[in-house]
This record gives structure tokens, sequence and C-alpha cells, in this order.
């Protein structure tokens, strides 16, 4: 199903709508349904930096479902989630040595 | 000779996040070390490895912009939604002329079809074989 078709139905109950608002409309449900069914599912890779620990996550991204190492066989391997990390003590952030102090 | 630690990545290193980001720590194994505080996590302090993490995650869709752009091919929402969409857009256009009764109708039909997707749970497909 096209955007169009989904304007040409609304047409025909509620007569001409903005266009731009009818795709805002749209974003919202798909956002919703993103949000609500939660299957979309992607993959990013991103460098593994030394001395780095935080990365960024995209603004679309809605739940984490696993994080992957590159590991030396060129495969990757899927690594745990901490469930006690507010017990680690040292929050450094960068290769900075000023911010480890 | 210490053992690189991405030869068993799931030995040795972790993740954690906050609201935006993402922490990668690795099992700190230094026993010489001249630090105040011993932890058994550490940030990764190896080499930089290109494309060395990748994170899965449930993402929302691109955005809609233009007339042609097709629910299932362009932005990848399942066929099954796509009638959800459709009463999403109707409720929230009769909430808008005020007619309350008819926007709670589709509002109730979409969270309805919403919870029914996927209607096949099992994933088995089964034939319809007729009796002969």
């Amino acid at each position: 199903m096209t955007v169009k078709n989904i304007i040409e139905q609304m047409e025909k109950l509620f007569g001409r709508q903005q266009e731009k608002y009818m795709y805002q409309l749209i974003n919202e449900a798909i956002d919703d349904i993103a949000v609500s069914k939660k299957n979309h599912v992607v993959s990013s890779f991103t460098n593994l930096e030394g001395y780095k620990r935080w990365y960024e996550l995209a603004d679309n991204v809605v739940d984490i479902k696993r994080v992957e190492i590159l590991d030396t066989n060129d495969r990757y391997v899927m690594i745990p989630k901490l469930v006690d990390a507010h017990k680690i003590l040292r929050e450094d952030t960068d290769s900075a040595e000023d911010t480890l102090k | 000779m210490a053992t690189n630690k991405r030869t068993y990545p799931n030995d040795y290193f972790a993740w954690y996040n906050d609201d935006n980001r993402i922490a990668v720590v690795c099992e700190d194994t230094t026993s010489t070390s001249g630090e105040r505080t011993k932890e058994k996590y550490d940030t990764y302090q190896g080499d930089d490895v290109s494309n060395g993490l990748r994170i899965t995650s449930t993402s929302r869709y691109d955005e809609v912009d233009a007339q042609t752009d097709n629910l299932k091919t362009n932005i990848g929402l399942d066929t099954g939604l796509h009638v959800c969409v459709v009463c999403y857009v109707k409720a929230r256009l009769f909430e808008d002329i005020g007619d309350l009764q008819k926007s709670q109708y589709f509002r109730t039909m979409y969270e309805k079809l919403m919870k029914q997707y996927p209607s096949r749970k099992s994933g088995v497909r089964h034939l319809a074989v007729p009796r002969l």
C-alpha cells in the first residue's frame, strides 16, 4: 500500500486534507506501531575504540536486543549485559587522561 | 603472553546502557596496576577495530514524505499492519471533526488489529487439504 492509497481513501471520507498533515498522521501511526510492536529489527555497525566507553545510540532506537563484538576470527560474538552496572566505580569516558581523575 | 580479549569476547566484554548511550566494558585482568580501586570491569584498552561493534535493536521506521512511498518496500512495514495505519489515521481525522464516537470506534479497531498481529503465532503453515 502506498501513501497515495491512504490519502485517496481519506479523501473519499473526509474530503481533501493537507498533504503535509496526512504525512504527519501516517508517520505518527508508523511510530506508534514501531514502539508498541517492536518488530522492526535493525543492526548497526560502529568501530570498537580503545579507551572509549560510551557509544551514542541513534535517535530511532527503541530497544537494544543484543550487542556483539567482532572476535579475532572475524565473527560477531554476543556479549552479556551487565545487570549491576551501577557498581562500577570509575566512569572514565575517553582517552584524555584528565577525565580519568 | 596475555590472551587477546577479543578471542573470546563473551568471556571478557559486557555492556550496559543509559537513555541514549551504550557502554562497552571489558574485564580488567591487569594485576600490576597502580590504581587505588580494583574493579572487575574497565574501559576496553586494546586496539581500535573497524566495525568491531554490532548493535542489534528494535527501531522506528523511516518517515514517509512522498505520495509514492510504499509502506512495505520503502518503509519496511509489514503488509499485515497497513490496515492499522488506515484505522489510526481515520481515528485521528474523525477526532478532528469532532465525531468522537466514530473516532473511538476506529481507535478500538486499531488496537484490536495491533493485538491480533501477527495472526499466525506458531509460524507453522497448514495446507487445507480437501477430504476425499
